[in-house]
């Protein structure tokens, strides 16, 4: 008679092979669940920032810029498509630049513009349209439409009680696309 | 006597000088940004897969400028708030997909006239609610401002979207009509949000029934992605005029396989 302990013991060892099988089909199984994804690239982006008749000109090719806003200060005339508004505790200095991101003609799609500053300019505050820029990057445009060119005002408050020697504003704006 | 250009016939000659006359007239009639740019491709790489599976793709930037350009590599989860986008730093996000991102050199120079590509391999984590992040080519220079002067440097980034499951799905809300007048076209806006918890590109087209039910025009909706949880208002214009009369109209959207449409009704007088 066998006891139940041997049937155990047999069913255990017939089953050992299996058991391997099982885990070598695992093993098949798991990398191909892990393996990579399936993709589809499209598109290309460009940016251009342009010159506009009532802005400032611009020294630029694709990519960068040079706006030249002068020497900065309450009562200095401005450069040519400058504005000054002149308030009681600061005054601002203000000029369009137009940016067109991706080629014209692709209409409907668009892109998110960011924008900041790449070093403080206190005591100035710098804004692009209405958003002020900081040190980290602020959405701008969540919808900017590619092959557009778009303007936008660029103003720097400046305080009325800012020292002379800091008349001439020098700072960079970063400014970043991502097609939405 | 021996030429030292090969004879070609007459009518042959008159076609390449033809084409060399039209190649210069659209290289003098080529806008500026179309001769020096600087580019980056691709702008969109839409990913489809599943949970804990990787994607390693080549980003490639173009500079077609006088200036040196020297990028830092970064990911950017993107994520919806309030129906609107938000961007946030690798890492800040719950199973942040950005966090998984390894670039490939991490920083490059870009010299003028140089094409330089980076590879960047993403991972996505198991449970993630994430679906989309930005790989972007971070200046951090290009231009040196003067005094007196503000600098503009540009920064791109590619989106790299992600599909990992079926769940897909869209909610449509009533259709706007804006009628015709002196100076604007008929109009159709329809706001869709995406419920499900994928990424979504609806493609839409409204067709417009006169009161026989024949097609009296159609028109197509602009295309624009959707991620989970965003909401975006969708435009059509039909360009043509219609004559006085009521009318009928099916806007219809399909994505993924599905079809959404809803009827509207005007009166054009």
């Amino acid at each position: 008679m066998i006891s139940l302990r041997a049937l155990l013991l047999g069913s255990l060892l017939l089953s050992a092979p299996l058991a391997g099988r099982c885990a070598v089909r695992v093993k098949h199984i798991l990398p191909a669940r892990l393996g990579h994804m399936t993709a589809q690239a499209e598109g290309g982006l460009t940016v251009n920032f342009v010159p506009l008749p009532q802005g400032s000109q611009i020294m630029a090719s694709d990519g960068v810029g040079v706006m030249n806003l002068g020497k900065v200060s309450y009562a200095g005339n401005a450069n040519q498509g400058v504005q000054i508004q002149r308030h009681a505790r600061n005054f601002d200095v203000a000029t369009e630049v137009g940016i067109l991101v991706g080629k014209q003609g692709m209409i409907g799609q668009s892109v998110t513009l960011k924008a900041w500053l790449a070093a403080p300019v206190d005591p100035y505050s710098v804004y692009l349209g209405d958003v002020q820029l900081g040190g980290n990057p602020v959405s701008v445009d969540s919808r900017l439409p590619l092959g557009v060119l778009t303007p936008y005002q660029l103003r720097v408050r400046v305080p009325v009680n800012a020292p002379e020697r800091k008349a001439n504003l020098q700072t960079v704006i970063s400014m970043q696309v991502i097609q939405n | 006597m021996q030429h030292f250009f090969p004879r070609v016939p007459m009518q042959r000659a008159r076609a390449v000088a033809t084409m060399a006359v039209l190649a210069v007239i659209a290289g003098i009639s080529l806008p500026a940004h179309a001769q020096a740019s600087l580019s980056l491709t691709p702008a969109v790489i839409m990913a489809k897969g599943a949970f804990g599976q990787s994607l390693t793709q080549k980003l490639t930037i173009n500079n077609q400028t006088p200036n040196i350009f020297h990028f830092v590599m970064m990911a950017e989860d993107i994520e919806v708030r309030n129906g609107k986008r938000v961007f946030l730093p690798a890492g800040e996000a719950p199973n942040s997909i950005a966090a998984t991102a390894v670039f490939t050199p991490k920083e490059i120079i870009a010299p003028p006239n140089t094409s330089a590509s980076v590879t960047v391999t993403v991972t996505i984590p198991a449970g993630t609610k994430i679906r989309a992040i930005a790989a972007v080519f971070q200046a951090t220079s290009g231009i040196n401002s003067t005094k007196g002067s503000v600098g503009l440097v540009a920064s791109m980034g590619t989106l790299l979207t992600f599909n990992l499951s079926s769940n897909v799905a869209i909610s449509a809300d009533p259709v706007q009509v804006a009628l015709p007048t002196e100076t604007t076209n008929l109009a159709f806006s329809q706001i869709l949000t995406n419920t499900g918890t994928e990424p979504v590109i609806p493609k839409g087209v409204v067709a417009i029934l006169g009161s026989n039910n024949k097609l009296a025009g159609k028109a197509a909706f602009e295309v624009q992605r959707l991620l989970p949880g965003e909401k975006l208002t969708y435009h059509a214009q039909f360009a043509d005029q219609l004559k006085p009369g009521a009318y009928h109209a099916l806007c219809t959207f399909q994505y993924e396989g599905k079809t959404e449409t809803t009827p509207v009704d005007f009166t054009v007088r």
